[in-house]
């Protein structure tokens, strides 16, 4: 159950910070100053 | 900093779901994103609350967050030259707007930034950096046409705000709204490449990157 519960949890996580990069590479700039390096699988 | 934290955290997390390493690598770039804004707009926030100008620190930062978005603009190149930056020019912008401004000086103010957006829409939006530009010709267009959108929004809001004597709310959001147009402008490109360039004499924080204009 505990193991069930964290690795939902951590999908989640994932598919949110998939989210948010893919906000990252779109036009546009939500990020206030700084802006990180976009991974190359990004740029395809 | 964030970079080696948010790597780590984006390892730990790709061994748990056995992603492979570009995954891994976007997760590192989502969690960049997340910490390294959520931790500018804690660090700000907490700077106007101990200056006492929370409320206009925080229409500034909501008005310049919505041109930025759309407009795009200057980045500079390293994590805490971004951070010092933004929260030296924060604190000093909030404490700017707590000062009462007559009602027709902020009129006079708001047809002003608003003549200087418009050219800066036809102009430069959406000014891009190194790392992301934007040169297809129809995205180009659509970025121009929400940065209108925000840019009527933002005359109806201003507007209300003078009329119902929100002189501090309103100057706030003027100073907002100025502080993007110039980190679009070509100045603010220029300022912020004399910036890195005297850091990197200095030799604090890393390598410049030459940053270009569209």
């Amino acid at each position: 159950m505990y193991k069930k519960t964290v690795k939902i949890l951590l999908s989640t996580a994932a598919s949110l910070l998939v989210f948010v990069a893919s906000i990252g590479v779109s036009p546009n700039s939500m990020w206030i100053l700084y802006e990180p390096d976009i991974p190359r699988s990004l740029k395809k | 900093m964030i970079r080696t934290v948010s790597r780590n955290m984006a390892e730990k997390l790709g061994k748990q779901l056995q992603c492979d390493e570009e995954r891994v690598e976007v997760f590192a770039y989502g969690l960049q994103i997340i910490l390294g804004t959520g931790f500018k707009l804690v660090l700000i926030l907490l700077i106007s609350l101990i200056l006492d100008t929370f409320h206009t620190t925080l229409v500034c930062l909501i008005t310049y967050i919505a041109f930025r978005n759309f407009g795009g603009g200057v980045h500079l190149t390293t994590y805490s030259r971004c951070l010092v930056t933004g929260l030296a020019v924060f604190a000093v912008l909030g404490k700017l707007a707590v000062h009462d401004m007559k009602t027709n000086i902020l009129s006079l103010l708001l047809i002003a930034t608003s003549l200087l957006w418009i050219y800066a829409i036809t102009k430069w939006v959406p000014a891009g950096t190194e790392k992301k530009q934007v040169t297809d010709r129809y995205i180009r267009l659509k970025q121009k046409q929400k940065t209108g959108w925000v840019l009527m929004l933002w005359v109806i809001a201003c507007t209300a705000s003078i009329s119902y004597r929100l002189t501090q709310h309103a100057f706030a959001s003027l100073l907002g709204a100025f502080e993007a147009l110039f980190l679009i402008s070509p100045w603010g490109y220029s300022t912020a490449k004399a910036l890195d360039n005297l850091l990197d004499n200095l030799g604090k924080g890393g390598a410049r990157e030459c940053i270009k204009r569209q």
